[in-house]
């Protein structure tokens, strides 16, 4: 971004956008964290930032929230609803505050996770895929290129594939999973990974909101390398003191719709404490008759399409048009970026058994 | 009967919705206690908290809180307002119920237990989990020696930050501090505190970086007892204290306030759940048990309240027991270090 410049970081307290705001603010420049609710400002929190709270659903209060900003990066997460409907709120209220250009965080998913050979941006895109959240996506990124073609403010799109690295679901959740013995590797997990560190991609996002003749553009991105599944989860597994040739490898058949049951089941359990009694005991009970069915949490590893398409995996996305356009090269190789993840599971409080590295 | 406890309240934020305005809509129901007064800054905030209640009335100034003549004054107010208010309250002529923590330092908190002293009143601190059935049964494994010698604790605490605060006050450093420590590094340490006596040495790392901890990182001594805390509001993992002694162990999961994991050289295992006020006199019954009674966390917090309206405050914690983890977060603090986080760093930043 120009000399000076401030960034707002729209979703501030996710995963890349609290990435974002530690690169960006680490390196100097001059940050605005925005998180959706004022519990969001617990990450932000830690540096002496003017962290800021908008609804994104609400154009006014993230058009106060994006005062006297210059660029924006967008990476909420939410539901589908959310990710779709942010948008002209937000695109809009960009505009209103002269915002020069907003670099909006997508994903590859719009591809489909398990994409064709010779997919990149120009391929045309979907949206009725299996996937809702890829749908969403899809959705959202028309709705952008709309919004782009009515303003002034420009917009630069990245599509980042599996984003691995410290708070990465991609990491922890797998180490949960294997903690939990619910890890599994489809078909042996051979499937290509198309993977990006997250420094990675906060560096592409560097270069998009900097690099000409971007506007109105979407990008791939990812690392350097061309890896697998099994590349991903070695380091992980080994870190925890486990084989990774000793977990279940299924075959893509084998998907459950259990699984996703169970997935939603456990996300709710984790935030149960801060629901009133009656709810918590509500969600016990179904847990309890959940568990009664012979599906316990721990049982045993369940395939979810989405998990099944991506290890099945045949084809790595290329970066070719990031790469000539934004000037965009990967900085993290990739093994540097696995031992930055098990480093971050010690920090977390997952019991890695691996020597710190030196 | 007696007349109901005259009840006010100062601070009306998100514990005070959360926990103190169904617990004192318990005891207005039965007739225990009767909230007369409730202030915070924020006139709205008050008046929230007064609609769920029958007879509360908003008003503007601490001062107007003590002329409405409140037999005990509940601080739930910012930490850092704590210690004012308490003197005031107590001077007075109000007992006080201030939440966790009593002060951000322990000279506050010294300061508040003299003015007490001074004033004639009792002051009580809201540490609630010492209500639990579980921590209780902790105390009294772990101090009549049951395990033998406590060699080691391990315990993790927090996960993503929830709590519905409406501001970045709840951010705000405060004396150096305001995050996960003082929060629900309170609560922790105070058990500790409780279960085995003050600490020997210690060391505390935190991941605050011109803000306020989000994670932090303590390793503490007490006598032969090593013990590893992990306090995030960052991520989650099992929230769960382990203990272990010369003779058996104790494991305990945080959202099971009632429920104990029990071990004696590995040959007696049991999965306990603890039933308390089953009978009156917690003696065994004689036959079959009636149905459970559950204890949740709301429950110690009402619990809290009523052992003040009845008079029954050998159960509550009074200031002076507060004063240890007040220490020992005061050394937290002076022997501050950064956490390890080789990621951390930007490549190509200085």
């Amino acid at each position: 971004m120009p000399m000076g410049e401030r960034v707002a970081v729209l979703g501030a307290g996710g995963f890349i956008g609290n990435r974002v705001v530690e690169v960006l603010h680490l390196a100097g420049s001059d940050v605005v964290p925005i998180v959706r609710r004022w519990s969001g400002v617990a990450l932000p929190g830690r540096f002496a930032l003017d962290v800021r709270v908008a609804d994104a659903l609400d154009r006014r209060q993230v058009r106060a929230a994006l005062d006297g900003c210059g660029s924006a990066v967008v990476a909420i997460a939410g539901d589908a609803r959310t990710i779709v409907e942010s948008i002209e709120p937000v695109y809009r209220a960009a505009d209103d505050a002269g915002v020069r250009r907003i670099v909006f965080l997508s994903t590859a998913s719009v591809h489909g996770q398990s994409p064709l050979a010779g997919t990149d941006e120009a391929s045309e895109l979907s949206d009725r895929q299996p996937i809702e959240y890829n749908n969403a996506k899809v959705r959202a990124e028309r709705q952008l290129l709309a919004c782009r073609g009515r303003g002034i403010t420009e917009v630069v799109l990245l599509r980042p594939g599996i984003v691995h690295g410290p708070r990465s679901q991609w990491i922890s959740g797998f180490a949960d999973d294997l903690l939990s013995g619910r890890a599994l590797l489809v078909e042996g997990g051979h499937g290509a990974c198309n993977s990006i560190y997250v420094d990675n991609l906060v560096h592409a996002v560097r270069c998009a909101l900097t690099a000409d003749d971007a506007d109105g553009q979407a990008f791939l991105v990812g690392d350097d390398e061309e890896v697998t599944w099994r590349d991903l989860y070695t380091p992980i597994c080994s870190a925890l003191g486990m084989d990774l040739d000793d977990l279940p490898q299924p075959g893509r058949d084998a998907v459950e719709t259990v699984g996703e049951w169970t997935r939603r089941l456990r996300e709710l359990s984790a935030v149960r404490r801060f629901l009133p009694g009656p709810v918590r005991a509500g969600l016990r009970a179904a847990v309890d008759a959940h568990r009664g069915h012979g599906v316990h949490e721990s049982a045993g590893p369940t395939v979810t399409q989405e998990l099944a398409l991506l290890h099945t995996c045949a084809y790595h996305l290329p970066s070719t048009r990031a790469r000539s356009v934004l000037g965009y090269r990967p900085i993290v190789p990739f093994n540097e970026a696995s031992v930055r993840s098990v480093e971050w599971l010690r920090f977390a409080g997952y019991p890695v058994v691996a020597p710190r590295s030196s | 009967m007696n007349e109901p406890l005259r009840v006010a309240i100062v601070g009306c934020g998100a514990v005070a919705h959360v926990y103190y305005a169904p617990a004192l809509a318990a005891l207005e129901h039965d007739g225990t206690a009767t909230v007369v007064a409730a202030f915070d800054p924020d006139t709205g905030t008050a008046s929230a908290f007064c609609s769920r209640l029958d007879r509360a009335r908003a008003v503007s100034s601490l001062d107007a809180v003590i002329a409405a003549h409140p037999d005990v004054v509940v601080i739930a107010s910012s930490p850092r307002y704590h210690a004012e208010q308490t003197v005031a309250a107590v001077s007075g002529g109000c007992d006080v119920f201030c939440e966790k923590p009593l002060a951000i330092d322990r000279a506050q908190g010294e300061n508040m237990v003299a003015a007490a002293a001074t004033a004639g009143r009792r002051v009580f601190v809201g540490l609630v989990r010492r209500q639990f059935p579980a921590t209780r049964a902790i105390h009294r494994l772990v101090r009549s020696g049951a395990l033998g010698d406590i060699r080691s604790v391990e315990c993790f605490e927090g996960g993503p930050f929830a709590w519905p605060v409406r501001s970045t006050e709840y951010f705000r450093p405060v004396a150096g501090n305001g995050g996960v420590l003082q929060d629900i590094g309170t609560h922790c340490l105070d058990l500790l505190v409780w279960w085995l006596g003050a600490p020997t040495s210690l060391s505390y790392a935190d991941d605050a970086m011109g803000g306020v901890e989000a994670n932090c990182s303590i390793d503490l001594a007490f006598g032969s007892a090593q013990v590893k805390v992990r306090l995030s509001r960052d991520w989650a993992r099992p929230n769960r204290y382990v203990l272990r002694g010369d003779r058996g162990w104790i494991a305990w999961n945080l959202e099971n306030v009632d429920r104990l994991e029990l071990g004696f050289d590995d040959e007696i295992v049991g999965d306990l759940t603890l039933e308390p006020a089953l009978l009156p006199d917690a003696a065994p019954a004689r036959g079959p048990v009636g149905p459970r009674i559950p204890f949740g966390f709301e429950g110690a917090f009402a619990a809290q309240l009523r052992a003040l309206a009845s008079g029954r405050t050998e159960v509550l914690v009074d200031a002076v027991e507060a004063l240890p983890v007040l220490d020992v977060i005061d050394r937290c603090t002076a022997e501050r270090s950064t956490m390890p986080m080789p990621w951390m760093v930007p490549d190509g930043a200085v």
